[in-house]
């Protein structure tokens, strides 16, 4: 029993069915008749997930991509057009703001109702509403009806109900955002718990920060089909590495316009695939001149992904240079090279490739500096 | 006993949002059915002067307050349950929830209302000397069962399409009204001519309507051919009510 896993899908599709009206009229008569509902979305093309007892599972993905949908097939609140799903356990979820909140009732009714809607016992509310509403630090104003209450205070309310649901499978949809700085510390501090003491979570969230600190495995979804799933590093710095690559747009990587030079890191150039190290490995630049440009030097810089400069270099053309254990934070990052003429102005389109750095890291920053513990500086 | 709870739930949910915005709160379960009874009682006693053959011994008042809120829990029930899928569509996209629990406490909700004023009422009809018998509560009990699951049956037959077709929730509004004044709750059957009557006796709010003002107003337990049919009837209605909305509800989610 214990090595079955706690959710099992296989193949899900999701579909909606668009539109109203007359297409309400053939959705009821197609419905009776049994048959798939015609046209509309797909939201969902085949999925596959294994959660398994005590794991942490993330869910990337843009907008759109199907996140919230998977969460809800899961949860028991859709159901999926096709594909088996098998969830053994008591799931409690808390998709989006609310949890099915009523706005004109107070906090506490609020509680109240959904604790009762989520199972708990009548018994056991009268006892738990308390301790719900010290967790979500509300004491003041939890007797207001909940139209008054900001998005902050109502997901609040959500994850202090989800704090004594106690379930088996805890499934969160974006919500660690809304919070302010020190609940959303309180909820990961709380999430931690949960997962030390054996829980399973289920998280989609767009924090890459939050997803590396919790869990273990993600899954990314790209227009409702799995993209990559795996060790969520080694998936959220792909996500990552995707999201620069359409920021950055792939026009301007691929564009030839007045290429004078062609830059290899690793040996790998712009066309990729993206050169990849680990963290301390090695990286080798090498830009050659081409197309008979007057290339002097090149301007080497060395961006994070976000933009934010890391370092830079001056290289001669047809010059390799290494730097040796480099102390890079996994992520990813840009390496720019701009040719220069003798003047030092840009004479041409600059070189982009863009390098991956792998490993395990919960540090915030660019690098990991060499260390050396005790009172070695002044030796 | 999970979804006993679940129901207990949101009946009270469903109450308490009802009349938790107005000042007078739950006296208006009362007042409005008083204050239409009111109304009803002075056009058709003082203007239209109308002579009710079967009421000439109890009074208009009685004669119609017996069977206007027996209706008007049908009717409120009806329309609450036609939209509590639609409208708890905030609930259902988030909280896994039986759907057809949101209709039936709904409806509860509706009867529980209309009981409060139906007992009120009679109480108050009882202190100002009107006879209401005692067999004939318990005949009313068995009766407002019937309506209940009759109601129970429509409204999951009815929140069923209209998750597909919101046209429907309007077009029960005239519905509504016509069946009000199909029904012999303004009249007694014996007035309307012999040509409507076999119609009218069709409807199976005419035999609710009709069983009530014997049971209370004149003590009488009736157990014809009918009073064993109407139950069997009921059941069937809602065993079909149900299994409609059960195979429409998986799909419930791609309309809302």
């Amino acid at each position: 029993m214990t090595d079955q896993p706690l959710v099992q899908a296989t193949g899900i599709h999701k579909r909606y069915p668009g539109g109203r009206g007359r297409a309400g009229f053939t959705g009821l008569l197609r419905a009776l008749r049994g048959v798939a509902p015609a046209g509309g979305f797909q939201a969902l093309r085949g999925v596959d997930l294994r959660v398994d007892r005590g794991e942490a599972v993330a869910i990337l993905g843009e907008n759109g991509a199907g996140k919230s949908t998977l969460l809800k097939i899961i949860s028991g609140v859709l159901r999926p057009s096709a594909g088996e799903l098998q969830v053994h356990g008591r799931v409690s979820a808390l998709l989006e703001l609310g949890a099915g909140f009523h706005p004109d009732f107070t906090g506490r009714q609020n509680l109240h109702t959904a604790a009762g809607l989520a199972g708990v016992p009548s018994g056991d509310i009268e006892r738990l509403v308390p301790e719900m509403v010290v967790f979500a630090g509300l004491e003041a104003d939890i007797d207001r009806p909940l139209k008054h209450y900001s998005s902050g205070m109502v997901v609040r309310l959500g994850f202090a109900l989800m704090t004594v649901l106690s379930p088996d499978l805890l499934i969160s949809d974006e919500v660690l955002a809304v919070g302010d700085e020190s609940f959303q510390k309180k909820c990961i501090r709380w999430l931690q718990d949960y997962l030390a003491g054996g829980g399973t979570l289920l998280l989609v969230s767009h924090s890459i920060y939050h997803v590396q600190k919790l869990c273990h495995r993600a899954l990314w979804l790209h227009q409702g089909a799995v993209r990559e799933a795996g060790d969520v590093f080694r998936v959220s710095q792909a996500y990552l590495a995707y999201h620069d690559h359409k920021l950055r747009g792939d026009g301007n990587l691929d564009g030839t316009a007045k290429r004078v030079i062609e830059l290899t890191v690793n040996g790998a150039d712009r066309a990729g695939p993206w050169p990849e190290i680990a963290h301390g490995g090695d990286l080798q630049f090498q830009a050659v001149s081409r197309n008979g440009g007057s290339v002097d030097r090149v301007r080497l810089q060395l961006n994070r992904a976000d933009g934010s400069p890391v370092t830079e270099l001056s290289l001669a053309p047809g010059e390799p240079v290494s730097w040796s254990r480099v102390p890079l934070l996994p992520g990813q990052y840009l390496i720019q090279a701009e040719p220069q003429d003798r003047q030092g102005q840009r004479c041409g389109e600059p070189e982009r490739v863009l390098l991956r750095v792998t490993g395990e890291a919960r540090e915030f920053g660019s690098v990991r500096l060499p260390r050396e513990w005790g009172d070695s500086a002044s030796g | 006993m999970a979804n006993y709870q679940l129901l207990k739930i949101l009946t009270l949910r469903e109450i308490r949002e009802r009349y938790l915005s107005s000042i007078g709160g739950f006296a208006w379960v009362v007042v409005i059915p008083l204050a239409q009874l009111a109304i009803y009682a002075f056009v058709f006693t003082r203007i239209l002067q109308i002579r009710i053959p079967d009421a000439e011994t109890t009074g208009f008042v009685p004669f119609l307050a017996v069977a206007l809120w027996p209706w008007t829990a049908f009717s409120d029930g009806l329309t609450r349950g036609t939209t509590a899928i639609t409208e708890n569509q905030a609930l259902i996209g988030k909280v896994a929830v039986p759907h057809a629990v949101l209709v039936l406490s709904n409806v509860t909700a509706a009867f529980c209302l209309a009981l409060a004023g139906y007992v009120a009422v009679l109480l108050v009809m009882a202190l100002l000397g009107v006879h209401i018998h005692l067999l004939g509560l318990l005949v009313s009990v068995w009766v407002l069962l019937q309506i209940y699951l009759l109601t129970l049956a429509l409204a999951l037959f009815c929140a069923a399409v209209q998750v597909f077709m919101r046209d429907l929730s309007h077009a029960l509004t005239p519905l509504l009204m016509l069946g009000f004044f199909a029904t012999p709750i303004l009249y007694s059957l014996e007035m309307v001519p012999t040509a409507y009557r076999g119609w009218l006796s069709l409807n199976p709010f005419s035999y609710f309507v009709d069983r009530l003002r014997d049971g209370l107003l004149g003590g009488q337990w009736h157990w014809g051919l009918q009073d064993w049919v109407m139950p069997l009837a009921v059941l069937i209605m809602l065993g079909l009510g149900y299994a409609f909305f059960k195979r429409l509800s998986p799909r419930f989610e791609d309309f809302l």
